[in-house]
């Protein structure tokens, strides 16, 4: 699985505005709530002036989402100072959310000097209230992220925890760490328990990755049909190593019916995305004009499909 | 409620006993119309494929989908009916692929609307909601609260579900604001007998409020 294991940082823009202002449990706030549908509803005027009102209160999570509103420009004019007061408001109230922000802004320097401790301080400070996307963020720093030397227990402690809160990322991560051996006794079962567990909630990478396990029943019962399955979904998600396989698959019958068609539409798909395989190109020269008239229009189909998903995300 | 007459969506107890569970179920789907039993496992030891194994020829004969929680491949490798994810559409993505379009792929609310409407769109089979706890996806800008089952019902075709049990006096009231499927309480499964008697008392309510 080395083509594709490995660690990745995961920044700011995978959060859903339920991550950020979640958290621990404040009074009731009925401006607070109004403020959660307006933002969920993007209606961030409204959002803004429910949230201000609810912050002014003392609600920790509508300070963290006002932060958020400065942070952004959102229903307000982009404001970073004000934006820094508000979280560090509601860190003070001890709101995870708000520790969360704040680790992101000193990570990134967007705050003024990148000042890596600080970012670990609140990372820490989220991810002790078990904030999982901190946790995951602190377990890939440790990970040696930033260019220092790895510390794979810690790495291997926090991933546990946020995969235990089954944040998908650091399930998949937790089971590479199990793959290879780093900071926790190497374990290919253990491995496939968490790259599954991430890959039946849709992630891609861990999809392909699970996909090959259970094609060769390498941690897990071996199943070439389920296994082609997972590499499907990992191909229809874009993953070009995916759409490779699922072309060589469905070209010789391996665990699918043998259909050229597909198995040229997905070595097209592969391709333009920059994975090349000199057999497929040859196997498309073998095609019938009409097969590869039916390849291309599935080929536009899918971009089609693929890009509407993309614009809705 | 647009989908005619209500049915019952029974919930199994987490990690049913495999010793006992199964002639309890038996007896559920033998006394009267039952849609579903959702089984609940919350680990995946070898033992859970036999317990599903050892559910199925009820659930044929009485044609009951049976439906797994949380583990597509589960659903899959069993051969149940279906299965029952949490409302992310990553998820549900995954889970139709890997059970393709005749099996059960449903969903409970997160508490989301975007999410639910998103699923909708992508064509779940079912989505259950918390209707007496999830606030979120009923209120509205304003403070005023909505049942998410009403709120549901009204904007899709797709069957709700109201998960949060519902005691027989509550069933009127619940299929009003808009549920195609009810769940009883789990003190259900504590005997055969209770389980049957509990079908029975549900559907004559079901049949008395439509």
């Amino acid at each position: 699985m080395q083509h594709s294991s490995r660690l990745k940082l995961l920044f700011a823009a995978l959060l859903t505005a339920v991550l950020v202002f979640c958290g621990t449990v404040p009074p009731a706030s009925a401006n607070y709530d109004g403020a959660f549908e307006a933002y969920v509803a993007r209606d961030y005027d409204t959002a803004f002036r429910l949230a201000h009102d609810a912050a002014n209160a003392g609600d920790a999570r509508a300070q963290t989402m006002l932060g958020s509103l400065y942070a952004q420009g959102r229903g307000v004019a982009r404001n970073k100072q004000e934006a820094i007061r508000w979280y560090e408001t509601a860190s003070g109230q001890g709101h995870a959310g708000a520790d969360f922000e704040l680790a992101l802004l000193y990570l990134d320097g967007s705050s003024g000097e990148a000042d890596l401790a600080r970012a670990i301080e609140f990372f820490t400070r989220a991810a002790e209230k078990n904030h999982a996307v901190a946790q995951f963020n602190l377990a890939l720093i440790y990970a040696g992220a930033d260019g220092r030397q790895p510390n794979w227990e810690k790495t291997h402690e926090w991933l546990a925890r946020s995969a235990e809160q089954g944040f998908a990322e650091a399930q998949y991560n937790l089971g590479v760490l199990y793959a290879q051996g780093k900071g926790v006794e190497e374990n290919q079962v253990t491995s496939a328990h968490w790259i599954g567990l991430a890959a039946q909630q849709g992630l891609s990478d861990a999809a392909l990755d699970y996909g090959f396990m259970v094609f060769r029943g390498q941690g897990v019962q071996k199943n070439e049909q389920l296994g082609a399955r997972w590499l499907l979904f990992a191909a229809e998600k874009g993953n070009v190593v995916a759409q490779n396989r699922m072309a060589r698959l469905y070209r010789a019958g391996v665990a699918v019916q043998t259909d050229p068609v597909e198995a040229a539409k997905w070595h097209i798909l592969a391709r333009e995305g920059g994975r090349v395989d000199d057999n497929l190109d040859e196997f498309l020269e073998t095609l019938t004009p009409e097969q590869r008239q039916s390849a291309d229009e599935r080929v536009n189909a899918w971009r089609t499909q693929f890009a509407a998903q993309a614009a809705e995300n | 409620m647009t989908n005619g007459r209500s049915r019952l969506f029974l919930v199994s107890p987490p990690n049913p006993d495999p010793a006992t569970f199964p002639a309890v179920f038996e007896a559920a789907a033998a006394a009267g119309d039952v849609a579903s039993l959702l089984l609940r496992f919350t680990d995946t030891a070898e033992a859970t494929l036999d317990l599903i194994a050892s559910i199925m020829p009820s659930g044929y004969d009485h044609n009951v989908a049976i439906i797994v929680e949380g583990d597509a491949e589960l659903a899959a490798n069993s051969g149940a009916d279906g299965v029952h994810i949490a409302a992310s559409a990553d998820a549900y993505s995954a889970a139709r692929t890997l059970l393709g379009s005749d099996r059960v792929v449903g969903a409970l609310s997160n508490g989301s609307r975007h999410a639910a409407m998103e699923l909708g769109e992508l064509g779940v089979d079912y989505i259950a909601f918390d209707q007496t706890t999830q606030l979120e996806v009923g209120s509205v800008p304003g403070g005023e609260t909505v049942n998410p089952l009403t709120w549901w019902s009204q904007l899709f075709e797709v069957p709700c579900v109201g998960f949060d049990p519902v005691e027989c006096a509550d069933i009127a009231p619940t299929i009003a604001a808009g549920a195609d499927f009810i769940r009883p309480p789990d003190a259900m499964w504590s005997s055969a007998d209770r389980a049957s008697e509990t079908v029975r008392r549900y559907n004559t309510q079901i049949d008395a409020t439509q």
